[in-house]
């Protein structure tokens, strides 16, 4: 049986390199790490995992924000996000990027994706290689508009 | 569109065990790169690692995939070196040889770096086999 996510387990990857926390050895730092983070800290395995990627031997953690968004339970425009919803995946993208009606996301690179929870976001800074945490309203700022639509995902279990 | 092919140098990575590091020969360049043009026919649909990589929803194939990534640098300067053409470590004289050809953005907080793996033939006719695609984020 699936586990639900450890909310509370993100705040111990403050500050880690991917190193730190991807057995499987999909540790390079020129690549993309935000939803490989989030499905370490949260033992998500949706779509194409890490241990895929290089046959690694330990468990497999998603690689791609859209197949995270995919995965979600339910998703919506950050705005629309009911107050009962205190942890869950918070996106960052081009808006025409995503379709909530069939709760997908195209596949395009300027995506982002971290954990909120207790009122702050937890995500991997790909250009400061390390776990960061951030205001909601600072990771607002991660990318220019027009890219810079949130979203929220909730996640239940896989 | 800028285009910098890395022959020597490169990216400050980490390191593991099978790691590949930038190709300084530039015939093995170019086999590397004109075997991601061979490989644009190959649907992604039929490689695992391929399967919804497409960066817009019609996209059906290999080429679709590496062509919409390198549009994403269509008009723009770039800092550092764009195209990434790598090779397994210490695999260059071997028949077939694992390379790796990638796009890389890193502009602001946006870093991610995108392409191809596959094996391609180190002399003769250029032939490739076992082809996987690297996307993350």
């Amino acid at each position: 049986m699936a586990q639900a996510p450890n909310w509370s387990a993100a705040p111990q990857f403050l500050d880690k390199n991917v190193k730190d926390f991807c057995a499987n050895g999909y540790i390079d730092n020129s690549f993309n790490h935000c939803a490989h983070f989030v499905a370490h800290a949260l033992g998500l395995s949706a779509g194409y995992t890490c241990k895929k990627q290089t046959g690694g031997q330990h468990a497999g953690a998603s690689m791609r924000v859209h197949e995270l968004f995919a995965s979600c339970h339910q998703v919506g425009r950050w705005a629309d996000r009911q107050g009962s919803v205190i942890d869950c995946l918070v996106f960052i993208t081009h808006p025409g990027n995503v379709h909530l009606k069939t709760k997908t996301m195209d596949n395009h690179p300027t995506k982002h994706v971290g954990v909120f929870s207790n009122g702050s976001v937890i995500h991997y800074s790909n250009t400061k290689d390390r776990v960061v945490r951030q205001t909601i309203d600072e990771f607002k700022h991660h990318y220019a508009p027009p890219y810079n639509g949130l979203f929220y995902g909730t996640v239940m279990s896989f | 569109m800028s285009l910098a092919l890395l022959l020597a140098g490169g990216l400050a990575a980490s390191a593991p065990a099978s790691s590949y590091v930038p190709v300084r020969d530039e015939a093995l360049a170019g086999r590397a790169v004109r075997g991601v043009f061979r490989a644009a026919g190959l649907s992604l649909a039929a490689i695992p690692s391929c399967r919804g990589v497409g960066l817009t929803p019609d996209a059906r194939t290999v080429g679709d995939f590496f062509g919409g990534t390198l549009a994403q640098f269509a008009n723009r300067k770039a800092k550092g070196p764009v195209l990434l053409v790598e090779a397994r470590s210490g695999a260059a004289r071997r028949q077939w040889v694992p390379v790796q050809v990638t796009l890389h953005k890193a502009e602001g907080e946006e870093e991610w770096n995108w392409g191809l793996r596959l094996e391609v033939t180190s002399r003769g006719p250029l032939a490739i086999r076992r082809v996987s695609c690297l996307v993350a984020g």
